[in-house]
């Protein structure tokens, strides 16, 4: 590494000096810097004039590494940028009318409007507007295509600023740790919005980096010519090594972080225009600049004048989960035999199987430990290679995880713990849920997030709670939770099909060694929806119920045991319980209220804007007024056993609310 | 309290994360001597295998069996220093909400319980239907000072959703799933069988256990059969079923096949079947364990005891008296108010004109 070391570029000699181009090469990447810059200057007028609303981030003076990068990729090759990202987006596709359409928010925009500024994509491009967050999708992407054997690079753009978000060290650890074929660019212009990087940063950008036993190099954007040669040597590397290689080019932000919230000495700005490699062309080839401003100009123009012509985009569509026409079915339950961790297991076994896109990703999973619950048991042994432990770094493997699914696998990771989610939340609100839909349907995103929840089992505040409602209403994300009745190995046949974005799959931890239900309490009958994820329904034979209890996860099986209870003091209860939680289709909880109506609803985790919150909703908007009662636990989980047991709703307080519910008692 | 010398051997924790331990195998029989430190039995959590060596010597019984899913603290076995040790002496191993076995009747509620008690009812009036409620009784008992009918009406479509096991994987087993399907009110589960291997499927129905192992159905949570063993040649065998089947708490389902002809009057008893094209006439009683079989005629005021088989085509005529485990040929034809004793025998196509008595076989076709 010592000829792409930081060394061995020499130390910046200041110049402002005309610059001559050399040769047509040159010619044309001055060009294709010009087009960015005066594209960038033209928005800005626009933001100006508020055509453009919201704001935008413009790179005038951070051109060259854009270019840099673009010369550097070959067909085929992937790219993800960040906020900052016009310029990456114009080097690498040249797709003017994509950029400006949607910047201007029209359907013929890259995104359809639905992305914008900061959200471009295009085929082999994605940006998005968290700094470090889009490092782990595209390590993921990377891992795609090593395991897919392409020899592609993957390239990953961010900021100096980028730096103060954890994921960035997780994700540093497993691409170097996992080699995957990554080329990390930095642009280091060494400012957040108004904050010296000085001021806040502890060390160096290339001590964090060979912290990680990562390859380093350096270049600048104001030597541009040297740049080139930079980047395309780190790319060579990284595709010949197959090893992750970093980048660091110093720059600098002529103009605003978005615009008049320049907090900069002028003096230093001034002198960075001086400086500018695009000023000293344009002062050292004025006719050939002349000539290319005035061609560039008319392009843009012809680009915003098409992009006005355009329309507005259509509404986004929104999947309420009862938007759909099929007339709902009753069927016969789910007959499988076994214990319900066996059968998971026996799911993803089919699922790797079934399916070689199939990938298991998660903390201690492999052979011989298996797993903290033991659900991935021996796979590893039995599937070499697709069944892989991750160091603990939650929301880096997530965002492996959605790079793998973007990139043609379906991952299915496991979180040791539901509560350990929230180190992942960034990951699925901010990127695998919203891929598809700021892309506008450009790029699925379908992994897979297991997660035991749930308490009774005395793990104390942060090992038991039931966090999913925390999870519920997040666009284009599935959220499923496992029950004692529907087969897992019938919910995992159902997941693999072709799907848009990510699920994540709730796991009560005490249903793991129960075996799944098929007998009803005596007297009731057992029924299961249509739907590809069923609603269960549990009811009385031959009589009305006077209640409804909704449930989901593991209180279905406590419910069962109070409706059996309740029996015994005449109080006749079904129970309705969805298998799918988000999106949510009430229907059949609509019908069975309208009949009785009574609804207790149960959840293990807050009632506070829980599942059973929505429901009653739902109810009210469907003209459904039934008496409610809620049952759940609002309160920290305590580490007592016994306490803990006291507090979650049980089969006693269930029949105690549904006496007072039917009886005022 | 633990009988003297009686050493137990409970279910321990094996992890944090299993409630719940599977029996895997066992590795003596009840009453065998073992030596302390022999293994015993194979348990298996979702962790790791373990195995359970006797805490000491003698005679042990296990107290579940291989496959059982036991809870921790759940008796494993005792070792009794006598091979003659009443194991029943034991307390029994606690369920998950073992719902309450009801022999011969409806699930009644506490209240509807009391209710039947204290007017000296049988909850056998009520068979067919699932639940029992202090309103459903109150309501019978109006029912009944209203019309002063003896008779239970035969109710419609009982036990909607519930899933049934079919005992028997033979022909008549095959006529019982199809008429279960064409009722469409039971879910079918799957089939018991004497001798069919595990896997077994008749049309597209599995077999799912032997029909001796009565407990494993009823502790997977089966409460309904059907008996699905015609046994023509052989016509105690049905009776055997039938009375294993109760025995072991469950309900027999009656069938009544959509094409027959029913009249509202009719008594029907547990396990009854009526089957395709049949008709049962106004007032007929039929006792449990009958079969009405197709396009059999059944006339009005019949009386079938129990376990009687009416082969298909056989005409009945009005106030024919018929006694217990007899079976009446195809296309026998017996005169009105005729009486047949028990455990008769009716060859096929003869026509009858007087009484037979009992264990009678009746051949020459006019008797």
């Amino acid at each position: 590494m010592s000829a792409m070391d930081g060394h061995s570029q020499t130390n910046n000699t200041d110049s402002c000096e005309p610059d001559r181009i050399r040769d047509e090469g040159e010619a044309s990447l001055w060009r294709r810097a010009l087009l960015i810059r005066r594209t960038e200057q033209k928005l800005l007028d626009c933001v100006r004039k508020g055509e453009v609303r919201g704001t935008i981030h413009s790179c005038v003076g951070q051109e060259w590494v854009g270019i840099a990068v673009a010369s550097a990729m070959e067909d085929g090759e992937t790219i993800f940028s960040n906020h900052r990202g016009h310029g990456h987006f114009l080097a690498r596709t040249g797709d003017l009318c994509g950029l400006v359409g949607e910047i201007l928010g029209r359907s013929s925009g890259a995104c359809g409007g639905f992305g914008g500024s900061q959200h471009l994509s295009t085929d082999g491009f994605f940006s998005n507007g968290v700094l470090g967050g889009m490092l782990p999708v595209a390590a993921g992407w990377a891992m795609a295509e090593k395991l897919a054997g392409t020899g592609r690079l993957t390239v990953i753009i961010m900021g100096d600023g980028a730096f103060g978000e954890g994921v960035v060290y997780e994700t540093f650890n497993m691409i170097s740790r996992w080699s995957l074929p990554v080329l990390i660019v930095v642009e280091n212009n060494h400012i957040a919005q108004s904050t010296a990087s000085q001021d806040v940063m502890a060390g160096t950008i290339e001590g964090r980096t060979r912290a990680f036993d990562l390859c380093y190099a350096k270049g600048e954007s104001r030597r541009w010519r040297e740049l080139q040669v930079v980047v395309d040597r780190a790319a060579t590397q990284v595709r010949e090594s197959r090893k992750p290689c970093l980048v660091e080019i110093e720059t600098f932000r002529l103009e605003a972080h978005s615009r008049g919230d320049d907090t900069r000495d002028r003096t230093v700005v001034d002198r960075a225009w001086k400086l500018d490699p695009l000023n000293r062309l344009a002062a050292g080839e004025p006719k050939m600049h002349e000539t290319l401003r005035s061609e560039i100009d008319a392009e843009i123009e012809n680009a915003l004048s098409k992009a006005r012509a355009q329309p507005a985009p259509s509404s986004p569509r929104i999947d309420t989960g009862e938007d759909r026409a099929e007339t709902l079915h009753w069927l016969a339950p789910d007959v499988e035999n076994g214990r319900i961790a066996d059968l998971l297991q026996q799911a993803l076994r089919e699922s790797l199987r079934d399916d070689a896109r199939v990938i298991l990703l998660g903390q201690d999973i492999e052979a011989p430990y298996g797993g903290a619950f033991k659900i991935t048991g021996d796979l590893s042994c039995e599937f070499p290679g697709r069944v892989r432990n991750s160091p603990v770094s939650e929301a880096a493997l997530i965002g492996i995880a959605a790079g793998l699914a973007m990139n043609g696998f379906r991952p299915i990771t496991e979180i040791m713990f539901g509560d350990f989610l929230g180190l992942a939340f960034d990951q699925l609100l901010n990127h695998a849920s919203k891929f598809p839909l700021m892309y506008n349907g450009g790029i699925k995103a379908p992994l897979i997030v297991r997660t035991p929840m749930g308490g009774r089992r005395g793990y104390g505040p942060t090992h038991s709670q039931s966090l999913e409602k925390h999870f519920l209403g997040i666009p284009g994300m599935r959220v499923v939770a496992l029950n004692g009745r529907v087969s897992p190995r019938r919910i995992y046949r159902e997941l693999l099909r072709p799907a848009e974005g990510p699920t994540l799959v709730i796991e009560n931890k005490v249903l793991y060694t129960r075996p799944l239900r098929h007998s009803a309490p005596l007297g009731f009958g057992v029924e299961m929806s249509s739907h590809p994820m069923p609603w269960v329904r549990v009811f009385p034979l031959e009589h009305q119920a006077q209640a409804t209890v909704l449930c989901y996860g593991e209180m279905l099986d406590e419910a069962e045991d109070a409706i059996d209870r309740a029996f015994e003091n005449d109080l006749l209860v079904e129970i309705l319980c969805p298998t799918m939680l988000y999106p949510f289709d009430s229907r059949p909880l609509q019908e069975s209220v309208a009949r009785t109506g009574r609804l207790l609803t149960v959840e293990e985790g807050g009632t506070f804007a829980g599942l059973g919150a929505e429901a009653i909703s739902r109810l009210s908007q469907a003209g459904i007024h039934p008496a409610v009662c809620r049952l759940g636990w609002d309160g920290m989980i305590p580490s007592s056993f016994e306490l803990e047991n006291r507090c979650l709703p049980n089969s006693q307080t269930i029949v105690q609310a549904l006496m007072r519910l039917c009886h005022g008692a | 309290m633990e009988p003297e010398g009686v050493t137990t051997l409970r279910v321990e924790r094996a992890s944090a994360n299993d409630d719940e331990i599977l029996l895997v195998r066992c590795f003596a029989a009840d009453s065998e001597l073992v030596a302390e430190g022999q293994v015993l039995a194979e348990l298996e959590t979702s962790k790791s295998s373990l195995e359970v060596l006797s805490p000491a010597s003698g005679y042990v019984f296990f107290c579940a069996r291989e496959q059982d899913i036991l809870h921790v603290d759940d008796l494993l076995a005792v070792i009794a220093p006598a091979p003659d040790f009443d194991v029943n002496s034991l307390p029994r191993n606690r369920r998950r909400s073992a719902p309450e076995a009801v022999i011969g009747g409806p699930r009644a509620s506490r209240a509807a319980r009391e209710l039947l008690a204290a007017h000296g009812l049988d909850p056998r009036i009520f068979i067919g239907t699932a639940l029992l409620t202090e309103a459903d009784v109150k309501a019978y008992l109006q029912t009944k000072t209203e019309t002063l009918s003896k008779n239970t009406p035969i109710r419609p479509a009982p036990e909607i959703g519930q899933e049934v096991v079919v005992v028997g994987a033979g022909g008549h087993a095959r006529v019982c799933i199809e008429t279960l399907r064409r009722m469409a009110t039971f879910k079918i589960a799957g089939i018991a069988a004497s001798d069919r291997s595990f896997g077994d499927v008749v049309l597209g129905v599995p077999v799912i256990a032997l029909d001796t192992d009565t407990r494993s159905l009823y502790e997977r949570g089966f409460r309904f059969v059907v008996n699905g063993v015609g046994a023509v040649s052989q016509h105690s065998r049905r009776s055997l079923l039938y009375a294993r089947f109760k025995e072991a708490g469950f309900q027999l389902a009656s069938l009544i096949d959509p094409s027959a002809v029913v009249d509202g009057s009719v008594t029907l008893g547990e396990g009854s079947q009526v089957l395709a094209q049949a008709v049962v006439g106004s007032g007929a009683r039929i006792g449990d364990n009958c079969i009405v079989n197709s396009a059999a005629v059944v006339s009005h005021d019949v009386v079938l005891s129990n376990n009687v088989h009416v082969a298909p085509g056989a005409l009945l005529a009005g106030g024919v008296m018929v006694g217990h485990d007899t079976l009446i040929g195809m296309g026998v034809k017996i005169h009105l108010k005729v009486q047949i004793g028990s455990g008769v025998t009716i060859h096929s196509g003869c026509i009858v004109t007087r009484d037979v008595p009992n264990n009678a076989v009746v051949k020459s076709l006019r008797f």
